[in-house]
Formats: structure tokens, C-alpha cells, sequence
């Protein structure tokens, strides 16, 4: 993986992460 | 950027989101557990049962192992499609599990539940599960060092691959005459 991509893809995973926090909180609410 | 690369990317992005979700699904499960019903419950069988899981952490930690599991396997197969570490990935994905999980056990070692008495247990645990983040940890920052020093560019191979058969050229360094 060159520089570039290997940046984006760690922005891009963080970034997911980010909003997986948020999303798995509402889901949590949801299914528990 | 190349469709490939941008497909794999969005994976990435969505797999990665999804294991966070589905890691917190885990998280709040095994949390609520701990405070109600003092880290372990059980349902159906033929005995009395003196902690019942409730349908919602049931749902909760069942949805969540699924979940992270295909969320893993999506994000580690799109970091690799990428060329990435998939070593690297997975051991990431450990952190954050062993870790998240980890700090339930010591968070509420230190300071249990109402009423309940005892938590050593769980602060063991937590110790135990720390390590072993901590281990997932220096293993994905040695990989990055390892990808920084060389600048980016894929490992040697370790073995060097000579051919066992070799064409007799006449003249050449080595031929046999």
C-alpha cells in the first residue's frame, strides 16, 4: 500500500470508528 | 484512485464502523450484566436459576460477537485487498476489543456495584485482558514502524528464491562443459 492510500485508509477506518461509537450507542438502545 | 482502491476503502471505512458498533453493543452488554446481575446469568434448563438474563443483554452480546466477527473479517479482507497489513489490521481490532472490555472489568472492579462484595475477580481480569491489548498493541506499533522505516514499501521476502533447474547455456558464468 503506497503512503497516500495508507493515509486515507487510516483517516477513512478512524473516521468509521468515530461514527461506529455513535451508531453502536443507538443500537445498544435499540436492542436492549 | 483507481474503483478497487476507492471500493476498498469504503469497506474499510464501513467495516470499521460497524466493529466499533458492534463492539459497543458487547461493551454496554457485558456492563449491564456486571451491575445487575454480579457478571454472570443464565437462561432455560431444568434448574432454578438464580440470575436470568434479560432478552435485551442476551440480544446485546449475541449480536455483538456475530457482528464483530463479520465486521473483522469484511475490514481485515478490505485492508487486504488494499495491500495493507492484514496482521496489522487484526491486531488493531484485538486492541480495541481486549482494551474496551477490559477497562468494564477494572472500571467496576474499582469501584462494584451496589452491594456487591468481592470485585478482585474482576480487576484480575481486567489486568489480564490489558495484557493482553497491550500485546496486540506493541505488535501493530512495531508493524507501523516497520512500514514507516521502509518508507512504504512491501517487506523483502526473507527467503531469497534461486531456481533448483538451470538451462546449460555454453559460455555463460557456471556452465558446465
Amino acid at each position: 500500500m503506497s503512503r497516500a492510500a495508507a493515509v486515507i485508509w487510516f483517516a477513512i477506518s478512524l473516521a468509521g470508528s468515530g461514527a461506529g461509537l455513535a451508531l453502536g450507542h443507538v443500537l445498544a438502545q435499540a436492542l436492549k | 484512485m483507481s474503483p478497487r482502491r476507492s471500493l476498498g476503502i469504503a469497506a474499510a471505512g464501513v467495516a470499521a464502523a460497524g466493529y466499533i458498533a458492534f463492539l459497543t453493543c458487547i461493551y454496554t452488554g457485558m456492563r449491564d450484566v456486571m451491575r445487575t446481575s454480579g457478571g454472570f446469568c443464565a437462561n432455560g434448563g431444568p434448574y432454578v436459576i438464580a440470575h436470568q438474563c434479560s432478552s435485551g443483554d442476551v440480544r446485546l452480546v449475541v449480536f455483538g460477537i456475530l457482528g464483530i466477527l463479520v465486521c473483522g473479517a469484511v475490514f481485515a479482507a478490505a485492508t487486504g485487498w488494499l495491500d495493507g497489513s492484514v496482521l496489522g489490521s487484526g491486531l488493531a481490532m484485538w486492541t480495541a476489543l481486549f482494551g474496551a472490555l477490559g477497562w468494564n472489568f477494572i472500571d467496576l472492579g474499582l469501584s462494584p456495584p451496589h452491594g456487591m462484595h468481592g470485585s478482585g475477580g474482576w480487576i484480575v481480569s481486567g489486568v489480564v485482558f490489558w495484557l493482553m491489548a497491550l500485546g496486540g498493541l506493541a505488535g501493530a506499533l512495531a508493524l507501523l514502524a516497520g512500514w514507516i522505516r521502509r518508507g512504504g514499501r512491501p517487506e523483502e521476502p526473507e527467503f531469497a528464491v534461486t531456481p533448483l533447474v538451470r538451462a546449460n547455456v555454453p559460455g555463460s558464468p557456471g556452465a558446465f562443459t
